[in-house]
C-alpha cells in the first residue's frame, strides 16, 4: 500500500497548523502510519491462512473466520487513517481558495488595489471555523472507528487464542485458533493508545483556539467600548451615527475584512 | 515501505555534533539498511516454516504464539523508529527558535543551530531518550526471548498439544546471527550516545569554569547576553 502520496499532501499542512497540530502530524505519520505500513500490514498477512479449526469440514473455517473477522482489523485502520488525515485537506483547499480570490480580485482591480484579506494563511474568518470543524471531524472519526473496534470483535480490543464456533457448516461446536494472538494485541493496544492520544490533542487545540478566541474577543469589546467613549467627547454625533471613525476613511474593504474578523469570532 | 521518512532525519545532520552524525550513519547504514535487505526476508515466513511433530490442529498456533508474543522482527522495527524519534524534537526545536526570531523580527541568537541555551538542554534530553530506548528494548528483548540466540528446538506443551511435543523453528543459525549483530550495532549506539552526552557535559562544565574565573567584563559578553535571551 502507498501511503508516500499521503504524506506528501499532508506535508504542505505544516505552514498552517498550529504547534498542537505538528505534534499531532508527527504522531499520525510517525507513530501510526509507520508503524501500520512496517509492522501491523505484516502482522495480519496470512491471517486467513493460518486460521485452522479442528474439523476437516470444508467450509467451516471460512464460515467462522468471517463470522469473528468481518471486516480485518488492518482494513479498518487503513479507512481509520485515511480518514483522519483528510480534513487536515480541508483547510488547504480553503487557504488555496483564499489566494485564488485574491488573485482574481488583482486582477479585476489592478496590483495596488487593497487585500482581500490581511494575510490569507492566517486563521481569520472562514478560514478560523474550517480549521476548528477539521478539528473536531478528527477527533469524531478517532473516536468512531475507536467504538467500531469495540464493538465489531467478540474479543473487544483483545485477541483471545482460541475460539468456539459452531456456524453451518461445522458440525459441532469447533475449536478455531487465530495465529499470532498476542502480537496481534499488542498492536491493537498500540494503535489504541496512538488514537486516544490524538483524540486528546485534537481536544486540547480545539479548547485553545476556543480560549484565544474569548479572550481576543473580550479585549476588542473592552477596546471598542475605550474607543466609544473616547468618540463622544471627541467627535460630532453625526460621524458615530455613520459608524465611522475619521481615521478609518473610506476604505470599504478594510471595513470588510475587520468585520469578518468580528463575526469570524 | 515508508522508512523514507527517516530520510527526513538527514535534516538532523546539520543540528548535530560529531559523534551525532557517527550515530545517525551508524543507525542508517547498519541498522535501517541490514534491517530492509536481510533481517525482514530471513523472517519472512517464519510462522510457516515453524512446525510441530503433532497432526493436532491447532498446537502450532499456540505454540508459536507462546515462543514469539511479538516477532522479532516487528521489536527491531519499533527499536529503530522510536530510537530515530527523539532527533525530531532537536528539529523542533530549531524550527520553533525559526518562528520566534521571524515573530519578533529581529536576530535572538547567535545562530539557529548552536548549542546553547535550550537547545542544548533539548539535545541532551534528545540524547537520554535514546539511551532509554535502547536499554529498554535490549532488555526486554532479552527477556521475552530468554537471551540473544534461537535454538532449532523447542518443547510445548500448551493446549490443544495432547503431549510435550518438539517444535521445530526455521533458520535458527541465520537468525542469530542477524540477532547478534543487532544486538550489537544497538550497543555500539548506546556507547556513541553516552560518549556525546559526556563530551557536551563536559564541554559545558569546561566553558562555565572559565566564564566564571575570567574577567568580569566577559561577564557582560554578547554570548551570555544571548544566553539570557534564549533563557
Amino acid at each position: 500500500m502507498n501511503w508516500g502520496f499521503l504524506q506528501g499532501l499532508l506535508s504542505g499542512v505544516n505552514k498552517y497548523s498550529t504547534a498542537l497540530s505538528r505534534i499531532w502530524l508527527s504522531v499520525v505519520f510517525i507513530f501510526r502510519v509507520l508503524v501500520y505500513v512496517v509492522a501491523a500490514e505484516e502482522v495480519w498477512d496470512d491471517e486467513q491462512k493460518d486460521f485452522v479449526c479442528n474439523t476437516r469440514q470444508p467450509g467451516c473455517p471460512n464460515v467462522c473466520y468471517d463470522e469473528f473477522f468481518p471486516v480485518s482489523h488492518v482494513r479498518l485502520w487503513a479507512l481509520q487513517l485515511i480518514l483522519v488525515t483528510c480534513p487536515s485537506l480541508m483547510v488547504v483547499m480553503h487557504v488555496a481558495y483564499r489566494q485564488d480570490r485574491e488573485r482574481r480580485h488583482r486582477l479585476k482591480y489592478g496590483p495596488n488595489a487593497p487585500s482581500l484579506y490581511n494575510n490569507p494563511n492566517k486563521k481569520r474568518g472562514g478560514l478560523w471555523w474550517t480549521y476548528l470543524l477539521s478539528l473536531i471531524f478528527k477527533a469524531a472519526v478517532d473516536s468512531g472507528f475507536l467504538y467500531i473496534f469495540h464493538r465489531l470483535y467478540q474479543g473487544h480490543y483483545d485477541m483471545p487464542r482460541v475460539v468456539a464456533c459452531s456456524q453451518a457448516p461445522c458440525p459441532h461446536t469447533v475449536d478455531c485458533y487465530i495465529s499470532r494472538p498476542t502480537e496481534k494485541k499488542v498492536f491493537t493496544y498500540f494503535m489504541v493508545a496512538t488514537a486516544v492520544i490524538c483524540i486528546l490533542l485534537n481536544l486540547s487545540e480545539v479548547t485553545y483556539l476556543l480560549g484565544k478566541r474569548c479572550l481576543e474577543s473580550m479585549g476588542h469589546r473592552r477596546r471598542w467600548s475605550q474607543r466609544q467613549s473616547r468618540l463622544r467627547d471627541s467627535c460630532p454625533p453625526h460621524a458615530l451615527s455613520q459608524g465611522e471613525h475619521p481615521r478609518d476613511g473610506n476604505s470599504v474593504l478594510k471595513k470588510a475584512s475587520s468585520v469578518t474578523v468580528d463575526i469570524g469570532g | 515501505m515508508s522508512w523514507m521518512f527517516l530520510s527526513d532525519l538527514n535534516g538532523v545532520n546539520k543540528y548535530s555534533t560529531g559523534i551525532g552524525r557517527i550515530w545517525l550513519a551508524v543507525v542508517f547504514i547498519f541498522r535501517l539498511l541490514v534491517y530492509m535487505v536481510a533481517a525482514e526476508h530471513v523472517w519472512k515466513d517464519e510462522q510457516k516454516e515453524f512446525e510441530c511433530n503433532i497432526r493436532q490442529t491447532g498446537c502450532e498456533n499456540v505454540c508459536f504464539d507462546y515462543f514469539f508474543p511479538i516477532s522479532q522482527v516487528r521489536l527491531w522495527a519499533l527499536q529503530l523508529i522510536m530510537v530515530s524519534t527523539p532527533s525530531l524534537l532537536v528539529v523542533l526545536h530549531v524550527a520553533y527558535r525559526e518562528g520566534r526570531e521571524k515573530r519578533y523580527r529581529k536576530k535572538l541568537y547567535v545562530s539557529l543551530g548552536t548549542m546553547d541555551g535550550g537547545l542544548w538542554y533539548t539535545y541532551l534530553i534528545s540524547l537520554i531518550v535514546k539511551i532509554g530506548f535502547e536499554i529498554g528494548f535490549l532488555v526486554l528483548f532479552y527477556k521475552l526471548y530468554d537471551g540473544f540466540s534461537v535454538s532449532y528446538l523447542m518443547k510445548c506443551d500448551l493446549k490443544p498439544c495432547p503431549n510435550t511435543v518438539d517444535c521445530f523453528m526455521s533458520k535458527p543459525t541465520e537468525k542469530t546471527i542477524f540477532i547478534l549483530f543487532m544486538v550489537t550495532t544497538s550497543c555500539l549506539c548506546i556507547v556513541l550516545n553516552f560518549t556525546e552526552l559526556s563530551l557536551l557535559v563536559f564541554k559545558c562544565l569546561i566553558k562555565c569554569y572559565f566564564q566564571k574565573h575570567s574577567s568580569p567584563q566577559c561577564v557582560n559578553s554578547p554570548t551570555s547576553d544571548i544566553l539570557n535571551v534564549v533563557r
